[in-house]
């Protein structure tokens, strides 16, 4: 049981310890095409209006031909303060400055350092044990 | 002497990301985020000047001709022909630098039950310590630069408004 919450505690470190960073892909209106091929992996399209609004939108898709971006979003001001709840968005691809696709990936930062400590705890903590049960071998 | 060693720490810890976010490796991993953790701020910028005085903040806008930052609630507009270099901070490492310190501190403090083994067991230690906290605080990969002008371009896909300054900002 304590080995199991160890390697738990263990695995919430690893996790702690990569970092999100952005795959990003921009395109006008005009030339929607330009992150076709992105927009497939992306799971979040930001729609940046002329005035600073921005949409960011999840299950996204654009329609060329009827000329509208749709998706199930959010909408921030220019100072990014939220503008109402998530919802069901629909926006003229005319009114829309600039498309942006968003893919979140991790950045491992520190998973072999944790690894390290971990081995090297694990270690002390044996010796500590070890002292403990035998006191005189280790302070004579 | 010093500086060779952290010369020698730089190196060995790889080098700056690159500057541009589509740019992906066989490596990268999605990650799952949810819909109001997606970041619709821009990434923190430092702007080194010719002059070498330098300004962080968050990137609002960049273009071949200016950087404009946002710093404690006021706008900072630096021509680029000011600009030495600009650093973006693609990733935050600090809470994770802490958190292994805290963590060998820890360990390292219950080692005074070692006894006289701790004449071994803790310069061990140290050096455990050093190797694996020292790589993770001189990580490069956090940041980009920009060192050309051309490089603003790249720089405007970390901004706040790619699409340009709105209006309303630009009067300010």
């Amino acid at each position: 049981m304590r080995a199991r919450g160890l390697a738990a505690l263990v695995l919430l470190g690893l996790a702690g310890c990569s970092r999100t960073v952005y795959e990003a892909h921009f395109a006008t209106p005009a030339d929607v095409a330009k992150i076709a091929e992105a927009g497939t992996r992306a799971p979040f399209l930001k729609c940046h209006m002329p005035d600073g609004r921005v949409f960011v939108l999840e299950h996204w898709s654009i329609d060329e031909g009827a000329g509208v971006v749709a998706g199930f979003g959010l909408e921030y001001a220019a100072n990014r303060s939220r503008i109402g709840r998530a919802r069901q968005i629909t926006l003229g691809l005319r009114d829309v400055a600039l498309l942006e696709t968003n893919r979140p990936y991790s950045v491992d930062v520190g998973t072999g350092s944790i690894v390290g400590l971990s081995i090297g705890s694990a270690a002390s903590l044996a010796l500590s044990l070890v002292c403990a049960a035998n006191g005189r071998a280790c302070f004579p | 002497m010093k500086r060779a060693a952290l010369l020698l720490l730089v190196a060995a810890c790889g080098d700056p990301g690159q500057l541009g976010r589509g740019i992906v490796t066989p490596n990268d991993v999605t990650a799952r985020v949810a819909l109001e953790d997606v970041p619709v701020t821009g990434s923190e910028v430092s702007v080194v000047r010719t002059d070498d005085t330098k300004v962080t903040g968050e990137l609002l806008e960049a273009n071949e001709d200016r950087v404009t930052l946002l710093k404690d609630g006021a706008l900072v507009v630096i021509r680029a022909d000011e600009i030495r270099r600009a650093i973006v901070t693609r990733y935050e490492n600090g809470g994770i630098v802490t958190a292994l310190a805290g963590w060998s501190a820890a360990t390292g403090a219950t080692q005074l039950t070692h006894g006289v083994f701790w004449l071994v067991s803790g310069p061990i230690w140290g050096g455990i310590s050093a190797g694996v906290i020292a790589p993770v605080a001189a990580d490069e990969g956090r940041f980009a630069y920009a060192e050309r002008r051309s490089d603003l371009t790249f720089l405007q896909e970390y901004a706040r408004f790619p699409q340009g300054l709105p209006a309303e900002y630009r009067r300010r």
